[in-house]
């Protein structure tokens, strides 16, 4: 639980608002939600389960329980992800929005002096540039034809290193002359690491290299949309520091510190835009943060 | 049937035509659509002759042709939504087209194959796409199997070809259609008139469409997305076998969209599109672009042009091939393509290719490359041609698409 304050980009504080919202993101790999409500900001994150329902239910309960608050007095919620689609929430209004204009309007009320996203999730990356004046999407790129570039094939990559997602990105940081991992392909890049690994190449050396092959990916997608300052990594591989160090490397760009993790981004701009949905449809007074 | 329901293609116009159950004209339409394959099949089992011909397009030229000679237009396209993974199956595994060709050129084969011993089906095909390799390899294919597959030589005209030389390619392409209709009846002798009157009707049909696309940019939710591609891409290239019917339909859709008041306030919350491309299979992609406060009210395929009734009718022909938007070099394409957008007063455009057509997937980043650095955002969007819903990335596309430019 953090206040406003300690989370959004002070330079938007004459938009926030004190309605009670819901933004749930369900995700390939995860499901994450943030609750908005009186100037505070909660969040929560779980596994995604075979139902989206499921995981969102498990999420919003999480959030009830530690805000004190009861489901009724959630006035919107709006549902992103890809398990968006199966929510229902009974009597509350729901809307669903994609994920890149939810990361978008996130991303934005994290540091509005963003322009550029890179998000890589479980199952697809994108690249998002983002209006600076109000957090829309100006242009966007999604890459969903293979696993290359996705949080997936970081996942596997580590199982093939025995290691944990977790202990994936350190240990790549560890390393100081990567590997050469040439392949984009899943089922390639496999049998390279075998390969490497049967040279005797340290494992750190590996780690990085897919890392770097990953960011490679991802920069493809940024020649597309152009990088503007400031830049911000989302989604669920934000959390992986080789892959930010990575991505810095190679775009010779740093990648902007804000004052969430931004695996909750997604849900962050649900919560916002199930905000501005409240008022614009409700015609419901703004009750401003002092 | 409830939109939870949908699981295929034809689906989604049963869907469709519950939402427009308020209208007599589209819910014809959609069964004048439906009834589109059974009919032409029945009817060549009853003796009538039918022909495969592209006929994807408005601005194709073999229904004037076809009907002169007493013989129905079987769109190829259309056959695709009868398909699922198992044609496509056919032809990766039976005749061994690679899995990066085109999928239609691949669900075409592996239905023809499904029709290749039955003694009912029909079998003969006329191609006009010699410039298209994937093609070209399943007509000789499908020869091999026993069809009667023409294939006349279409010349491209590149830009600045006029006078003289336009005039050689005119009586160029009026040999191919002679040969063409020897290939269709027998006989080079044909009705000349009877072909008059059918240039006539394809110039109404072509007309009338307009209209309807006119009289969309003030209601566009009247008739869906979904329903206008079919009768624009579909109909009037074909008519759905039934020409009459066909027209008789229009009219009346037509005078119900005259008839409806324009709601000016809803109309400021539509996010017009321009639609570039030929016509998705996975039919939700159009459910998903209304549902997001889109509509398509362009298309790179709208009529701008008419046959000629000053020349005789084989020449009309000709001229209209070489002289309509989609004559020529995709490129030449971009000065329609800004008439079209101006037309609409499009926010934005949705450029749509098959899987595994790579002329297309070259003009699709032409397209984007040059109308971006006008300011038109786009997107590109790829699906596969046989029978199936479109995948959840795709409606993410199409969904941010619209959420980004409302």
């Amino acid at each position: 639980m953090k206040t406003y304050a300690e989370v959004f980009d002070e330079g938007l504080k004459s938009e926030w608002q004190n309605e009670a919202v819901l933004g749930i993101d369900i995700g390939s790999r995860t499901g994450k939600a943030v609750l908005l409500a009186e100037g505070m900001v909660y969040t929560a994150i779980v596994p995604t389960g075979v139902y989206s329902q499921e995981t969102a239910d498990r999420l919003y309960k999480k959030l009830l329980k530690e805000s004190g608050i009861e489901l009724p007095e959630i006035k919107y919620i709006v549902g992103t992800g890809y398990g968006r689609i199966a929510l229902n929430f009974g009597q509350t209004p729901l809307k669903i929005i994609t994920e890149i204009s939810c990361h978008a309007m996130g991303a934005h009320y994290l540091d509005a002096d963003v322009q550029t996203i890179v998000d890589i999730g479980g199952q697809d990356s994108k690249a998002i540039r983002v209006n600076p004046r109000n957090g829309k999407v100006v242009e966007f790129i999604m890459n969903d034809k293979c696993a290359a570039g996705t949080g997936i094939f970081l996942e596997k990559a580590a199982l093939l290193l025995g290691l944990s997602v977790e202990q994936f990105g350190p240990e790549a940081l560890k390393s100081d002359q990567p590997a050469d991992v040439s392949s984009q392909c899943v089922v390639f890049a496999e049998s390279e690491v075998i390969s490497l690994k049967a040279k005797g190449v340290q494992r750190a050396d590996i780690a990085a290299g897919i890392h770097l092959a990953t960011a490679r990916r991802v920069k493809n997608l940024l020649n597309r949309i152009g990088l503007q300052p400031n830049l911000i990594f989302t989604g669920g591989v934000s959390k992986n520091q080789g892959m930010k160090k990575s991505l810095e490397e190679l775009l010779r760009h740093p990648i902007a510190e804000v004052k969430l993790d931004t695996i909750y981004a997604g849900a962050l701009g649900a919560a916002i835009l199930a905000q501005k949905s409240l008022r614009e449809e409700t015609g419901l007074t703004s009750r401003s943060v002092s | 049937m409830q939109f939870e329901d949908v699981k295929n293609a034809r689906d989604y116009i049963v869907y469709s035509q519950g939402m427009h159950s308020y209208s007599k004209a589209i819910t014809k339409m959609m069964d004048l659509y439906l009834s589109y394959v059974p009919y032409v099949e029945r009817a060549h089992q009853e003796g009538k002759k039918a022909i495969f011909c592209s006929a994807l397009y408005p601005t194709t030229w073999e229904a004037p042709l076809l009907y002169a000679l007493d013989t129905i237009p079987y769109a190829t396209g259309e056959i695709g939504r009868l398909s699922d993974f198992r044609v496509m199956q056919i032809a990766e595994d039976y005749y061994q087209f690679p899995i990066e060709t085109c999928s239609m050129v691949k669900c075409l084969v592996g239905q023809w194959h499904i029709r290749k011993d039955d003694p009912g089906a029909v079998k003969r095909i006329l191609g006009v796409s010699s410039g298209c390799e994937p093609f070209n390899m399943a007509w000789e294919t499908m020869k091999m199997q026993g069809f009667d597959v023409h294939n006349p030589d279409v010349i491209y005209r590149a830009k600045g070809v006029d006078g003289e030389r336009l005039e050689n390619l005119i009586k160029f392409f009026i040999r191919q259609l002679y040969r063409t209709i020897e290939w269709v009846s027998g006989s080079r002798e044909f009705d000349e008139e009877k072909l008059r009157l059918e240039i006539q009707r394809k110039n109404r049909l072509l007309e009338k469409m307009r209209k309807v696309l006119e009289l969309r940019l003030k209601r566009p939710y009247y008739i869906r997305s979904l329903p206008t591609i079919l009768i624009l891409n579909s109909g009037v290239a074909n008519y759905f076998a039934r020409p009459e019917e066909f027209e008789a339909t229009l009219d009346l859709l037509i005078e119900e969209l005259e008839n409806i008041p324009v709601d000016e306030e809803e109309n400021k919350k539509v996010i017009p599109l321009l639609w570039v491309g030929t016509t998705a299979q996975e039919f939700g992609i159009y459910e998903a672009i209304d549902q997001a406060g889109g509509a398509l009210l362009g298309f790179r395929s709208s009529p701008n042009k008419l046959f000629r009734e000053d020349v005789p009718p084989l020449e009309a022909i000709a001229y209209y091939l070489y002289d309509n938007q989609r004559a020529g070099a995709e490129i030449y394409m971009r000065r329609f393509l800004d008439e079209e957008l101006g037309r609409i007063n499009a926010r934005g455009m949705i450029l749509y290719g098959i899987i595994g057509c790579s002329y297309n997937s070259v003009e699709r980043e032409m397209h984007r490359n040059y109308f971006h650095q006008k300011g038109i955002p786009s997107i590109n969007l790829e699906g596969a041609f046989q029978l199936g819903g479109p995948t959840g990335q795709v409606l993410t596309r199409v969904k941010a698409f619209t959420e980004m430019l409302s």
